[in-house]
């Protein structure tokens, strides 16, 4: 009788756990849904830049570096975004030629943002409001100059560990923080935190910590520092 | 199965289990955190279209052409302006200018002194009231002290003094008064410069000409183009480009000029004129010669100025003397600019002797040597030229026992800026009523009866007529970088505007016509072009008739010793401290080394073997006295000081301002004491002797 009993409630329990699962996944699936796919659109706005830009178009076609547009002072301190001058230095004119009807996409967008950079910023002489893709907090201070020496200083003689590039070609260093410019070319406008106001490609202090907070960076340098000095007031001053 | 309570908890949970599986709890907690950091009461920086404006410093005596790069019309950062013929650099105090425009000790409101003796606020029609009664009552009995000496509103000042039947119109002591003395008493009738463009040898005896003499920015712009500099490779003395400028540099300290001199010649404190006689001793016995209606007194004055008698004097080494000597004559263009240590108080004798030696070197308006620039006529017909203005010396205006009825002080802070400061004081609290025209609140504002507050440099359109040191006559304007703050206005407009209500109109209704009126005898340039930060300059140089040394006045020279004392006191400047007007901007206290303030206790400078001499020790606190005054100060040990000498810094010891100037040190001025200058009309106090004794 006991396992009749036992053999019936089985039978009953089964259709009843799933009934009793169906609730729960009705509830846990959209909340994965929502949570991975529509609230990361939801958390960021998207920022126009003032006109087209690519980063790609620019390295192959125009076959420039990152360092023609990008420049340091030669004490290694870097020169902020680039500005008309900079620009200027290719673009005295309009480069691209006026879009035919057979003209892709890229190549009519190319053509508009020349025009517009040179009518509305060099002949009105204005500054061109560049939204950047990493822009650091007040509360933060960043040197480039430190990075590239310290970094470089041990660096270099690591190739057998991990490589950060050289000084001749710093574009993987750069890339240690920045994004790729293929990254950059997919999605042209910066994507901005709506709650923050910083944009998506902003570091967060964990990514600095990924070097600050290394125990490999924590011995001695000989002069009574650590190599990458993780104290509050090396960033924040 | 229906929607029953146990099937609704079933979905809520896994609703919010499925929440806790995804980004977004740890996202939003995150950015939250972030977004604390933002509190609107938090300064954050504005973000805006970035424009330039070119102006200048007016805060730097040394008047630094500058771009200011402003975002949202908000002036941020003061930038150099390359290449301009005036600058090429920001000097630390032009590089505070932006920040400056709100210091806590700018005057916002005018302020009157009331009935207890206390300063109250008032609106701007009751100040301009208070000033034309005040004008009508005392008339001709009313005197003016301005600190600007380079700008158009001390003709304005100028004009005003003249409609109303005075004559008193006094600028602060400065290089360029003694320069212009000199000039007089030389009868050259024309304005000093120097072409250090051209030169291939300079020396300096006392001017600190890449700290606080002349046009600084400029001098340091040439310095550095001179001496071209790169890696040095393995084997090379020098790296890429061979210098084309040898500075020699004479003074007490080894300051920012000293430092990178290739010679500097330790001399005792305010002797620079007898050195500049021991070189001429020496060029004459080279053969050189002048054109000069006293040359053969000079000559007769100046063969007792044997090398070791200057060294004797001086302190400077008779080899090393000769040695510079042969360097200067072996130049192609060599020239001497002598001036003040400290930017004042070493009156018109070393730059008399200085003319004397560049004159002997056949420099005078060669290229690379002394130039005489054309002086140019007030934009007022009752205007007295700045040339005249500075033959009056303000310390013996003050000191006179007869007062003003009205005393009105434009810029300027005498009785923090001029030597013993206290009687400065009882000598300005004397007048019956004293009004001041500053953008800070000074010790000189603190002590008068109307307070007007003045727009700054930034904020106004100004001019720049040939600072002291160019070596080109030149004229400039500087442009309003920002709109003023509500409160102030300019001094120009409203004494133009003062005048016209005493029914004394000066023929000009705004400032600006002032201004457009002076670019107008510069014709080349235009007016808007001047405003757009384009530099008028002229080529012109003043001939010169008759030339004479005034071996009379020169020989008063080697007399002047320390006033008494165990050392020589030796003060110095350090722009980055700021000025009497703009007290220490507050970001450029980090520009203060541990040593050189400690607290409240401000550092003196001696060599090690003085310090031994006089039993003091690094560290030590001690006092400092001369002629009954005393400051206390901390001995800091640094072989770039002359034996028997005390090096202390300028700039401290203010009693008003803000938190960043006041309690820090002493004012050195304290120490110091005015004594008349025979001859010249002007005074000095750069020959100050000291007693040390620990504390």
């Amino acid at each position: 009788m006991e396992e009749n009993r036992h053999s019936a409630d089985s039978a009953t329990c089964r259709p009843k756990c799933i009934s009793g699962l169906v609730p729960f996944l009705a509830g846990l699936v959209p909340a994965l849904l929502f949570g991975w796919l529509v609230f990361p659109g939801l958390l960021f706005s998207k920022a126009d830049e003032p006109f087209y830009f690519s980063h790609s178009t620019h390295l192959t076609k125009g076959g420039a570096t990152c360092a023609d547009c990008h420049r340091f002072r030669d004490d290694g301190s870097f020169t902020g975004v680039p500005q008309r001058e900079t620009c200027l230095s290719c673009h005295d004119g309009i480069l691209t030629p006026e879009p035919g009807p057979k003209a892709t996409e890229v190549e009519t967008a190319a053509y508009t943002a020349e025009k517009t950079f040179m009518e509305g910023y060099v002949k009105a002489v204005r500054d061109i409001p560049w939204v950047t893709h990493q822009k650091q907090p007040d509360n933060v201070f960043f040197s480039h100059a430190a990075h590239f020496s310290k970094c470089y200083t041990c660096h270099l003689t690591m190739k057998d560990k991990l490589s950060l590039g050289s000084p001749e070609d710093p574009q993987k260093l750069c890339m240690t923080c920045h994004p790729s410019t293929a990254e950059l070319d997919k999605g042209q406008a910066p994507e901005l935190n709506i709650l923050t106001g910083y944009s998506r490609s902003t570091l967060k202090m964990s990514e600095c910590e990924r070097c600050h907070a290394h125990p490999g960076h924590f011995y001695d340098d000989g002069k009574g520092r650590t190599v990458a000095n993780n104290a509050c007031y090396t960033c924040h001053k | 199965m229906g929607l029953d309570r146990r099937t609704f908890i079933k979905f809520a949970a896994g609703a919010g289990a499925g929440v806790m599986l995804t980004p977004i709890p740890w996202k939003l907690l995150d950015d939250s955190a972030i977004w604390t950091q933002n509190w609107p009461w938090i300064p954050s920086l504005e973000d805006g279209e970035n424009t330039y404006v070119y102006a200048f410093s007016k805060s730097d005596p040394s008047i630094v052409p500058i771009q200011v790069r402003k975002v949202n019309g908000r002036p941020v950062r003061i930038l150099p302006v390359p290449g301009h013929p005036l600058g090429g650099g920001v000097s630390a105090l032009s590089a505070a200018e932006a920040q400056m425009l709100h210091s806590p000790a700018r005057l916002r409101r005018p302020l009157l002194r009331g009935q207890d003796g206390k300063l109250q606020e008032i609106s701007w029609p009751q100040a301009s009231n208070v000033l034309l009664d005040e004008i009508r009552k005392a008339g001709a009995k009313t005197a003016f002290i301005s600190g600007d000496e380079n700008s158009s509103v001390i003709e304005v000042i100028s004009a005003l003094a003249g409609a109303l039947g005075s004559g008193d119109v006094y600028l602060m002591p400065s290089d360029a008064q003694d320069a212009a003395v000199a000039a007089s008493l030389a009868g050259i009738g024309a304005r000093i410069g120097y072409d250090l463009e051209s030169s291939d040898h300079v020396l300096a005896l006392g001017a600190n000409i890449l700290e606080n003499w002349g046009t600084v920015m400029r001098n340091r712009r040439i310095f550095k183009n001179a001496r071209p500099h790169s890696f040095r490779k393995a084997g090379e003395k020098q790296g890429a480009g061979a210098a084309s400028l040898f500075l020699a540099y004479a003074g007490p300290l080894q300051t920012n000029t000293a430092a990178v001199a290739d010679l500097w010649l330790p001399l005792y404190p305010g002797t620079e004129s007898v050195l500049a006689l021991g070189i001429a001793h020496l060029l004459l016995a080279a053969g050189k010669t002048c054109a000069a209606d006293d040359f053969d007194a000079f000559r007769e004055f100046v063969a007792g100025f044997t090398p070791e008698k200057t060294a004797g004097i001086t302190g400077v080494d008779a080899a090393k003397l000769k040695q510079e000597v042969e360097k200067l004559l072996a130049a192609k263009s060599p020239l001497v600019i002598v001036g003040s240590e400290f930017g004042s108080g070493a009156g018109a004798v070393p730059v008399l002797a200085g003319l004397a030696v560049n004159a002997l070197l056949g420099n005078v308006n060669k290229p690379g040597g002394l130039s005489l620039l054309p002086k140019s006529a007030p934009a007022f017909t009752e205007a007295a030229s700045r040339e005249d203005i500075h033959k009056k010396s303000l310390i013996r205006f003050l000191a006179a026992q007869e007062k003003p009825a009205l005393l009105l002080i434009h810029d300027a802070n005498p009785v923090y800026a001029l030597p013993d400061p206290r009687k400065i004081r009882e000598a300005i609290q004397a007048v019956p009523f004293k009004v001041a025209f500053n953008s800070f609140m000074d010790e000189t504002a603190a002590l008068c009866d109307l307070i007007l507050p003045a727009d700054m440099g930034l904020e106004r359109m100004d001019d720049v007529e040939t600072p002291y040191g160019s070596g080109k006559a030149s004229y400039c304007i500087s442009a309003p970088a920002t709109k003023a703050q509500a409160g102030v206005l300019n001094a120009g407009n409203t004494l133009l505007q003062t005048a016209r209500r005493l029914d004394k109109a000066l023929g000009f209704n705004t400032y600006e016509d002032v201004l457009k009126s002076k670019a107008a005898q510069y014709g080349k340039v235009g007016f808007d072009d001047l405003a757009a930060g384009v530099p008028a300059l002229s080529e012109e140089k003043a001939t010169v008739s008759s030339f004479s040394f005034k071996a009379d006045i020169l020989k008063q020279a080697p007399a002047a010793e320390a006033g008494g004392g165990a050392l020589r006191l030796a003060p110095y400047v350090r722009m980055s401290l700021g000025t009497a007007v703009t007290g220490i901007p507050p970001y450029n206290n980090k520009t203060l080394r541990a040593d050189e303030l400690d607290g409240t206790l401000m550092s003196v400078m001696l060599n090690r073997a003085t310090a031994v001499k006089h039993k003091v020790a690094a560290g030590d606190k001690v006092v400092l006295e001369a002629g009954g005054k005393k400051i206390t100060a901390k001995v800091r040990i640094f072989e770039g000081v002359m034996n028997d000498t005390a090096g202390v810094c300028l700039g401290f010891g203010h009693s008003e301002f803000d938190e960043f100037s006041k309690n820090k040190g002493h004012n050195v001025m304290e120490l110091m004491s005015a004594l008349p200058e025979p001859g010249t009309g002007l005074d000095l106090w750069c020959r100050t002797g000291v007693d040390i004794k620990k504390a």
